[in-house]
């Protein structure tokens, strides 16, 4: 014993005491070490302690590539800024038109080929051409680009993780609450013979996320019949076909059997839900929130070799912050499975001083705060939804006119904290997620939107998936847990936990009902199982590494695939008014110029040997549109009006899906 | 056999309402107590015997000036004795201020120049990295090396041939991959651990960099410092190395809330004018560093 302790009844302290009852502490410590009897041999496992470790880390470290494909067929002006003497011999940022002719694309960028021998070129030789160096209209390449010399990022990547979901957005406007918790909405429907009987088709504005054979919930549709024989409410419908009559549309068209006069539908309030044994499936928005706020959570510099296909600069990354997803859940309450890389456009993504921003902004100081200070407008969200007056949150529609009720995710900035993302489809019986919609983001500059009227900008799809684990492809069976707690009459809360965790119940177990669970297990890193679905990624220093390769793809959000030629006829010589001579000019000057022609043949061949049929880039004042001496000539220019699906303005360039061939009628040897 | 004290109570002795505390001795030994071993000593013992994890992350680190502002470029001056002077006995260094030799002082024509034969293109510095400035028992931690380059330094103004070789500075230019697309990229980052920075003091790291300059037309592997301040005829151990020494250029490594930058610092010699550290030039040029060969 280490410590004797005497204690004495109180009575026999002192004469007179009386004996009361005593608390002893006692220290309960254990001071031995259970010693070996024998020697013990134990073989240490690299393998095993590699699996621990690995399985244990919540430490995740990426690294990896974005290949862009970037160019800016949607430009401010057709104009070169420079610096030079104004009239009173200070120095002014100038400008400068460059004429129809000189207006060239250069791997995707549109822009023009400088007029001005580059000094610095020219003298230091350095192999680059002095006179033909290409410029790009702003937006040029130090606001798109992913790596640009001026050390301004053009564009900021977070990590995110879908944390939340709501389900309150109406995709087609409605006066009954109809959301997307509802179900995909209808907005068409068609007739389809199909072995000699008619079939009715539906068109949904979004994915349906449907197959051949898929059962469906018809809500809120129209009984034709007679006597409600369809029973649209008590009962599932078969898919008999997804596709439209020329079996086109597969994403966004489906076919049941039920006859075309039998049905009908409202748009905005007519939905349909996919239903899985029984089931019907829940679709909700998922949102994400960030994981890593500050361009200082990663560098980002020139990959190795790396120029695209498209001679776009391939841009290598790399996290200096580590993520760590320990006790973060996704919408669902599970363990995150998907992180998501995150590349969002920014505004501050130029030189303030340079010349070109100084321009712009004087170009825009009379609008409104914070049009008259930000050369970008804010970003909207939205989705590639069909086309239709009564949709909402579609992104190629935002800006036409005829969409001004539509709603969107407005003011998106790159520094927020959570962002409104893709179109979900879930169902209780499969207990996965799939996307039906990804989400677009969508800017402009500010110039154009607000100034000149072209409302077309540019869209991109933030998200990018990171596959961190993955969930196995057969749901665990079912466990009846609250059975057990009948039997034995478990009660206590604490014991009721403790038993869940040993039945190995996760926590993010689906509950059929009152203790009775199924679920899908996460397949752990380096687990694959039977279809060959799993995750495996190296670890190293304590750490999961895993390599991206993503792509960013700036898109036009409304790209005009269709052109028509229109014509402005227009007086010249000696007896129409000189402003003429301005406007001829300022029509060579349209990027959409393609040429002119006189009306009639004799005036043609009453002034060629005035001025020929020259080259617009080589006109002056002089040698055509005075026409001095001559009478009245009209003549036609021709335009090529582009134009797509939506109303978003005057269109400067084709989208790539026109056939040129026609216009084609100039190349780069023409000037250089 | 009993283990436990025996006691007696007598119920004459004792008062109403007694009680009796008894101690809970737990000096007991299990005979067959394997169970208690695996779990409490074997698995304990194996867990002691597993290496601590080591995270070998490194980091970009980029080159910053005096004030720790990012510099988008740098350059290099090497300065060699000249041929004349060796021959004479009393070799001394092209130029009195901090500019670069040129590339007739250690052999090249301008042949090798001009067509960039192997023995030029293949002749490269190596900037070496130790943990400390003592020789006898520093580690080499990492090196850089930068090749020789034909750049605007190199070249003529106007017809932007190669300088003759009594012209033709040897001097390297490297840039930021980012902002200075055109410059040479290999020498401008550092690369080094990511947490041995963030444990230190203040989050700053220190190594000592040390500059060689192999030439590929002799073979010849000179040393050089970034001070002038040595006596050629009477170099000493003591004036080369340690924190005051001549050829040791302390480099320190700093995470700056999240920016992960480096810079030179040199010692009071290598401040001496002329000064080897420039990385604030008052006239606006670019930062340099120069180097001067210490043995002939």
């Amino acid at each position: 014993m280490e410590k004797t302790n005497k204690i004495l009844l109180n009575n026999q302290r002192l004469p007179n005491n009386v004996n009361v009852n005593t608390q002893l502490q006692i220290g309960l410590e254990n001071t031995n070490k259970p010693l070996p009897l024998n020697d013990i041999d134990t073989t240490v496992s690299e393998y095993e302690q590699f699996q621990k470790e690995r399985k244990e880390s919540t430490i995740y470290r990426f690294y990896g590539v974005i290949n862009p494909l970037i160019s800016n067929p949607i430009f401010n002006d057709n104009i070169k800024i420079y610096e030079g003497l104004d009239e009173g011999g200070s120095v002014k940022i100038l400008n400068k038109k460059i004429f129809s002719s000189n207006i060239f694309e250069k791997d995707g960028w549109i822009g023009y080929y400088n007029d001005e021998i580059d000094e610095d070129a020219l003298q230091s030789n350095d192999r680059k051409s002095a006179l033909c160096e290409f410029f790009p209209f702003d937006p040029g390449y130090d606001r798109l680009k992913f790596l640009d010399s001026d050390g301004i990022p053009n564009y900021l990547i977070k990590i995110t993780y879908p944390f939340e979901s709501r389900n309150d957005i109406v995709l087609v406007r409605n006066n009954v609450g109809i959301t997307i918790n509802d179900g995909i909405p209808i907005i068409s429907k068609f007739s389809i013979e199909l072995n000699g009987r008619l079939y009715t088709g539906f068109k949904t504005v979004m994915n349906h996320g449907l197959s051949d054979g898929d059962n469906i919930s018809l809500l809120n549709f129209i009984d034709d019949t007679l006597d409600n024989s369809l029973k649209l409410n008590k009962r599932f419908f078969r898919v008999i076909k997804v596709g439209n009559r020329t079996n086109d549309d597969k994403l966004r068209s489906f076919v049941i059997d039920v006859e075309p006069q039998e049905i009908n539908f409202n748009i905005g309030v007519s939905t349909i839900k996919r239903v899985v044994r029984g089931v019907e499936s829940k679709y909700y928005i998922r949102r994400f929130k960030s994981i890593t706020t500050n361009y200082t959570d990663y560098d980002l510099y020139p990959a190795a070799y790396g120029t695209s296909y498209f001679t776009d600069d391939v841009a290598a990354f790399n996290f200096k912050t580590d993520i760590d997803v320990k006790d973060l859940k996704d919408n669902l309450g599970r363990p995150l499975t998907e992180l998501y890389l995150t590349v969002l456009k920014n505004d501050n993504d130029a030189d303030q001083n340079s010349i070109n921003t100084q321009y712009w902004l004087e170009q825009q100081k009379n609008l409104d705060p914070p049009n008259n200070n930000r050369f970008w407008t804010s970003m909207v969200g939205g989705y590639d939804l069909e086309k239709n007056e009564n949709v909402n949150y579609n992104i190629r529609s935002y800006g036409d006119d005829n969409y001004i009720n539509s709603l969107y995710y407005e003011n998106i900035d790159e520094s927020d904290e959570i962002f409104d993302g893709d179109i979900i489809e879930y169902n209780d019986n499969e207990l996965l997620e799939r996307v039906l919609e990804n989400i677009y983001h969508r800017f402009n500059t500010v110039y154009r939107e607000k100034i000149v009227n072209k409302r077309e900008g540019y869209i991109y799809t933030p998200f990018n998936i990171i596959q961190i684990k993955e969930f196995s492809n057969y749901i665990h069976p079912i466990v009846n847990f609250q059975s057990i707690l009948d039997k034995y009459n478990i009660t206590n809360p604490n014991e009721i936990v403790e038993l869940k965790k040993s039945f190995g119940i996760p926590d993010y177990a689906f509950e059929l009902s009152t203790n009775v669970y199924k679920w899908r297990d996460i397949l752990e890193i380096g687990e694959v199982d039977g279809i060959g679905d799993g995750v495996e990624y190296p670890f190293i220093s304590g750490a999961h590494y895993m390599y991206l390769n993503e792509r960013y793809y700036l898109q036009r959000q409304d790209p005009p695939c269709e052109f028509t030629i229109t014509s402005k006829k227009l007086g010249l010589g000696s007896q129409v008014p000189p402003e003429n001579e301005d406007l001829f000019l300022s029509y060579l000057s349209e990027p959409t110029y393609l040429n002119y022609e006189f009306e009639s043949e004799s005036d043609w061949a009453s002034s060629i040997d005035n001025v020929g049929n020259v080259s617009p880039s080589k006109l002056t004042n002089n040698d055509l549109i005075n026409y001095n001496g001559v009478d009245t000539i009209n003549i036609f220019v021709n335009f090529v009006s582009f134009f797509g699906d939506y109303n978003l303005g005057t269109r400067d360039v084709a989208g790539g899906c026109v056939d040129l061939s026609l216009l084609k009628q100039k190349d780069i040897d023409d000037v250089c | 056999m009993m283990y436990v004290n025996k006691r007696k109570i007598l119920i004459r002795d004792m008062g109403t309402g007694s009680t009796i505390n008894i101690a809970l001795g737990t000096n007991f030994f299990p005979v067959d107590n394997a169970e208690l071993i695996q779990s409490k000593f074997v698995d304990e013992e194996v867990q002691n015997s597993i290496n601590p994890i080591i995270d070998f992350k490194k980091l970009i680190f980029k080159p910053a000036d005096n004030n720790w502002d990012i510099i988008r470029k740098f350059k290099f001056n090497l300065n060699f004795y000249t041929p004349e002077t060796i021959n004479n006995g009393s070799p001394e260094h092209r130029g009195t201020g901090s500019e670069p030799g040129v590339y007739s002082d250690i052999g090249f024509s301008f042949d090798d120049v001009f067509c960039r034969t192997n023995r030029f293109t293949n002749s490269f510095f190596r900037l070496s990295f130790y943990d400390t400035p003592i020789s006898s028992e520093n580690v080499l931690l990492f090196f850089t090396d930068v090749y020789t380059q034909i750049g605007k330094d190199q070249q003529e103004k106007e017809s932007g041939l190669p300088l003759p070789v009594n012209q033709s500075p040897i001097s390297f230019v490297v840039g930021d991959p980012v902002l200075e697309p055109n410059e040479i990229h290999e020498g401008f980052h550092l690369y080094w651990f990511k947490d041995l920075v963030d444990s230190s003091p203040n989050k700053e790291y220190e190594v000592y960099a040390v500059l060689q300059f192999n030439n590929a037309l002799n073979g010849r592997v000179y040393e050089l410092g970034p001070s002038k301040d040595f006596d050629v005829n009477n170099i000493q151990l003591n004036t080369l190395e340690g924190e005051n020494g001549i050829i040791y250029l302390k480099v320190t490594l700093k995470n700056d809330n999240g920016i992960y930058k480096y810079r030179f610092e040199p010692n009071t010699k290598q401040n001496k004018v002329p000064p080897g550290v420039n990385l604030n030039p008052s006239d606006g040029t670019i930062p340099t560093l120069t180097f001067w060969q210490i043995t002939p």
